[in-house]
């Protein structure tokens, strides 16, 4: 079942006489429960494509679909509601709140969706990412594994239909990377979360189920080429 | 060490530097340029006022003296004149009352003989508009402008002749007097009262003497007028007092000053540290940045003092640019805002020549701005010095940085984040909180002071009826009834008139009795004392009905006795007071009851063996009589309008009526009353519009100027409140674009700011209120000028209150708009 459609996505900046195209008619399709790796180098538009998936921002053509919803359409609210219910972020930079601590952090989206998280699910989840000791921490008094576990708590937290995740282990030591990608594996799997991860550690995008590689605003592999 | 030449690299860098801050500089300059400019117009208003005041209190005296010694001796006017802390000693007496110009009868003129240090040292710095010469021949008079509209001149010329009927004040002279005299003066006084003066060959024609018993005056000017009862004493045994001598003085006089002294530093403190805050806070907002920025300079060399140099070159520009201007503003400004507060004090108050005392503002606003631009350019500086360059260029302060401690909270609502975002830069919380709180104190405090001068506070306190008019025939020779049953229906029926009290009087005679023993005693101990006690009450006892000690009886209807009645501890009873069988006493020279409450006093209507006596009981003691005039020693009686009706029938004279509207301030009302009244020479009005009038144009300027010193203040609290929230919005940009991230929706976004601003000010509003209604109850103590009690403005605060709560909510409303035109990834990577 395809959880996420793209078609002929296209993200192209004007500056002064000069025309960026940083996607350039980007197609493609994810199954659910799919671990997704985009790779490639840095300016060839993954981080952009990321954006564009979680509605962060507007394509200059194409459509995005996500469980069955075009997004292109939505209005900033909109699109800011979507993804409190169907997608979750990681950030490289982890982007904790710095003045709520760890459970403060991990509810806030479920929070601010009107709903009362589940105590149990708060500590379940904190379990599965070894971060019980650290519930009332402050994020300034975590290591930055610590930190991107919380991240990636909050992430799942929901149980969005999506996990976009940016360059997640790009500020951590590869024993700590290693961590945090056994964790977001598992936990995704455990439920039944799609993934899709931007990385530019070809390492690590082996983790994943399927890469497809990006260069120049183009998929040069792994994706769907339209006509 | 080689010295290294470098001054012009450290130049063009500050020079650099400067431009690409201008933004921010221009802010900076703008903080000093308003700070400057309200610290001078404060103090200069501070100064002003100061000088006004004494001016106005000259005016109202009449006089520009410190203490007066009645009935002074010559050798006495010599010990003062060689006193070494007198400065002046002048010498006035009371010689007679003007009583008639033709037709035209007066009330109370008074007319004195000055001599020249008096004259031209004493009532010349207290009188306006002064035309002609003093008297010189026996005939010449100089009269006050009120005097002259008085008596109906009016077009006063000098060398004009007036007829006048006069009294004198010689013991026992009951002469009236007429004389034709010649205008040699005209002046404008303030004191209120009708007064004149006369030559020395007029004084001694009417053998009133400097020593006779309230007539004569030395008005004593000290060279420095703050003096404590110890000085004093000290004067009184050098001048050796006679028996009912006084050395007049107020002893309050320092605490007075120290009270005044003691609200305006109040004031300028909050002003100063209004001040304090905008320009430190100016300077303060973008320290992180700052000091990012000294951090780079360092890694590329620049040495702790060069990185001193450059800041302090950037400080002085601002400082010059925004204290000269400031200065300028204020100076140019100044002469109008003076103006206009001399104005508020009253309307001819032009207080000239102390452009010395100008300087000195003007220097102290510098130094204060100068002196808190420095201190809050070079923090930044400071901090640097305290890093090492890395540490500086990764300095982020404390609005990024979160908490360090655990927070066992489950929050997270929009509400406590908004709470904690407020909080979470200590030190910025501080500083806006303390501006705006400052300035809404300032408010409350203003506020305040206008109620302590509100006209229709003051007037609704201290009148008790809307119109009062007054039978001016009454003590004359031919007394009449002018004010008729007629007039007063006529009155009555006028519509938005509620009630006509009225009051009739005669004079009465009282034999002795044992009843006012003590109350004679305590009479003949004081300084009004009439005369000898044994010789006055041995005469007294033999002549029964002595004209020294009549008294009035005066008649009041059911309205004026219930007002009345409210004004004493123990009411009487209305009915026994109609019939007749109690009534109400009052009286002047001493203090206490003397046990006559519930004593019966006998009195007769008219002198002679023939002369039938009345009984009354005196039920209660009144603190003030509600008649105009007094006759005789003894306790004037305060009787029912049935009972002197029975006792006189049509003979009883109605002395005056007072009007109570149904609306204060009815001027329809009040129109149609003085038509009735036109053109009636035998009654004076006095109405509670008339005295609005005069102390609302006062009022308005006094509002006028409160506020827009309070407003200036919040102007410069809200441009912090602008500056902070901005810098503050601004370095949270990527965490707003983190919280859009995860699912906060751009309204809950404006719903989180638009509460932190609605706590800003909810906070700012309680401590204004902690620190403004305590001072507020001093500073309205200090500056109210009539028996008022303080209350809270309750309306004018509530306004105030949700005017800042309303500021506070849309400026960051508006800031946080301008973010909108960015998207989440646009905003993110700002930080990124």
């Amino acid at each position: 079942m395809k959880i996420l459609t793209v078609k002929n996505l296209k993200k192209y900046y004007e500056t002064g006489e000069n025309r960026v195209k940083a996607l350039d008619g980007i197609n493609l399709s994810i199954e659910k429960g799919e671990f997704l790796a985009i790779v490639g180098t840095s300016g060839s538009g993954k981080s952009t494509l990321l954006n564009m998936l979680g509605g962060l921002d507007n394509p200059t053509e194409g459509e995005v679909v996500i469980d069955g919803q075009d997004i292109s359409g939505l209005t900033r609210d909109e699109l800011t509601i979507l993804r409190r219910r169907k997608i979750g972020f990681v950030f490289q930079n982890y982007n904790l709140l710095p003045l709520l601590n760890v459970y403060e952090n991990i509810v806030l989206p479920m929070k601010l969706d009107g709903r009362m998280p589940d105590e149990m699910a708060v500590d379940e989840i904190l379990a599965l990412l070894h971060l019980e000791e650290k519930k009332y921490a402050m994020p300034t008094q975590l290591s930055g594994g610590q930190q991107q576990r919380v991240a990636l708590a909050r992430a799942l937290f929901g149980k969005p239909t999506i996990v976009l995740a940016d360059e997640p282990t790009g500020n951590l030591d590869s024993r700590t990377s290693q961590d945090v990608l056994g964790l977001m594996k598992v936990s995704a799997e455990k439920l039944g979360q799609t993934i899709v991860m931007i990385t530019h550690n070809e390492e690590i995008a082996q983790l994943a189920d399927r890469i497809i590689r990006l260069e120049d605003g183009h998929i040069v592999r792994g994706g769907e080429e339209h006509a | 060490m080689l010295k290294v030449e470098n001054g012009g690299v450290i130049r063009e860098l500050a020079k650099g530097t400067y431009r690409a801050n201008g933004k921010k500089n221009l802010l900076t300059v703008v903080a000093i340029f308003l700070t400057t400019f309200l610290i001078a117009s404060v103090l200069s208003l501070a100064v002003g006022y100061y000088r006004a005041v004494t001016l106005r209190q000259r005016r109202i005296n009449g006089v520009d003296c410190d203490l007066i010694l009645t009935e002074p001796s010559n050798k006495q006017m010599k010990i003062l004149q060689d006193m070494e802390q007198v400065k002046y000693a002048g010498l006035s007496v009371k010689c007679a009352i003007v009583s008639a110009l033709k037709d035209v009868e007066l009330d109370k003129v008074r007319l004195f003989w000055v001599d020249e240090t008096c004259y031209k040292k004493q009532v010349i710095p207290a009188v306006t508009e002064q035309k002609g010469h003093y008297p010189v021949k026996e005939n010449e008079i100089m009269l006050s402008k009120m005097t002259l509209k008085a008596m109906g001149v009016k077009n006063p010329k000098l060398g004009m002749k007036l007829p006048l009927s006069y009294d004198t004040l010689k013991e026992g002279d009951a002469t009236n007097y007429f004389g034709q005299f010649v205008l040699s003066g005209i002046y404008r006084d303030y004191t209120g009262r009708k007064t004149g003066y006369v030559s020395k060959a007029f004084l001694e024609k009417t053998g009133v003497k400097q020593t006779d018993f309230t007539q004569g005056e030395a008005k004593i000017s000290l060279k420095n007028p703050l003096y404590t009862k110890g000085d004093l004493v000290r004067m009184q045994k050098k001048l050796k007092l006679q028996h009912r001598q006084v050395l007049e003085a107020d002893e309050y006089a320092i605490l007075e000053f120290l009270r005044i002294m003691a609200g305006m530093a109040c004031f300028l403190l909050f002003v100063f540290a209004s001040g304090y805050l905008f320009i430190y806070n100016v300077q303060y907002i973008s320290v992180n940045k700052d000091i990012r920025y000294y951090g780079q300079l360092k890694t590329l060399g620049t040495t702790t003092a060069q990185l001193r140099k450059i800041v302090n070159k950037q400080l002085w520009w601002n400082a010059v640019a925004g204290i000269a201007s400031g200065i300028l503003v204020s100076a140019l400004l100044g002469k109008r805002i003076l103006g206009a507060c001399m104005e508020s004090i009253e309307a001819d108050l032009h207080v000239t020549g102390y452009g010395w005392e100008m300087c000195g503002v003007f220097f102290v606003a510098a130094l204060f701005a100068l002196g808190v631009t420095f201190m809050g350019g070079r923090k930044p500086c400071k901090m640097v010095e305290n890093y090492s360059p890395m540490e500086a260029m990764g300095f982020l302060g404390e609005t990024v940085q979160g908490g360090k401690r655990e927070k066992k909270t489950k929050g997270g609502s929009i509400r406590s984040m908004a709470l904690r975002n407020m909080t979470r830069d200590k030190k910025q919380f501080t500083v806006i909180l303390l501006s705006l709180s400052v300035a809404v104190a300032l408010f409350i405090i203003v506020n305040s002071v206008l109620l302590a001068g509100n006209a229709r506070n003051i007037l609704n306190q201290v009148s008790d009826d809307d119109m009062e008019i007054l039978n001016l025939t009454l003590l004359e020779d031919e007394e009449k009834q002018v004010l008729s049953e007629n007039l007063i229906n006529e009155i009555c029926d006028v519509k938005g008139v509620k009630q006509v009290r009225q009051l009739t009087g005669t004079t009465v005679y009282v034999p002795y009795q044992k009843i006012y023993e003590g109350y004679y005693k305590a009479l003949y101990a004081g300084r009004y004392s009439p005369g000898d006690y044994e010789k006055d009450m041995a005469d007294y006892k033999k002549h029964p009905d002595s004209g020294m000690f009549t008294c009035r009886l005066i008649g009041v209807d059911d309205a004026e006795f219930e007002q009345l009645n409210k004004s004493v501890e123990k009411p009487l009873s209305k009915q026994e007071f109609k019939e007749g069988n109690v009534a109400f006493f009052t009286k002047n020279f001493t203090q206490g009851d003397h046990q006559i409450p519930g004593k019966t006093v006998k009195f007769c209507l008219s002198s002679g063996k023939r002369a039938v006596s009345q009984k009354i009981k005196l039920g209660a003691m009144l603190v003030s009589t509600p008649a105009y005039y007094a006759a005789g020693y003894n306790p004037d009686l305060i009787v029912s309008m049935q009972y002197v009706k029975k006792l006189l029938g049509k003979k009883a004279l109605t002395e005056m009526v007072k009007i109570d509207y149904e609306k204060a301030y009815d001027r329809q009302a009040e129109k149609q009353i003085r038509s009735l009244l036109k053109g009636n020479k035998l009654v004076s009005v006095e109405s509670k519009i008339d005295r609005f009038n005069e102390m609302k144009s006062g009022e308005k300027k006094i509002k006028l100027l409160g506020n827009s010193i309070a407003l200036l203040i919040m102007m410069l609290a809200l441009l912090n409140f602008v500056n902070m929230m901005s810098a503050g919005l601004e370095s949270r940009k990527a965490e707003f674009a983190v919280l859009e991230s995860i699912g906060m929706t751009r309204k809950q976004l404006r719903e989180m700011i638009t509460k932190e601003a609605i706590y800003y000010g909810l906070f700012a509003i309680g401590v204004a209120g902690i620190i403004g209604f305590p001072v507020s109850y001093l500073a309205f103590e200090s500056f109210k000028q009539y028996d008022i009690a303080f209350r809270i403005p309750f309306l004018s605060d509530a306004i105030l209150f949700g005017a800042i709560i309303m500021v506070c909510v849309v400026t960051a409303r508006i800031i946080f708009g301008r973010m909108r035109k960015f998207s989440v990834v646009e905003l993110l990577r700002n930080v990124v």
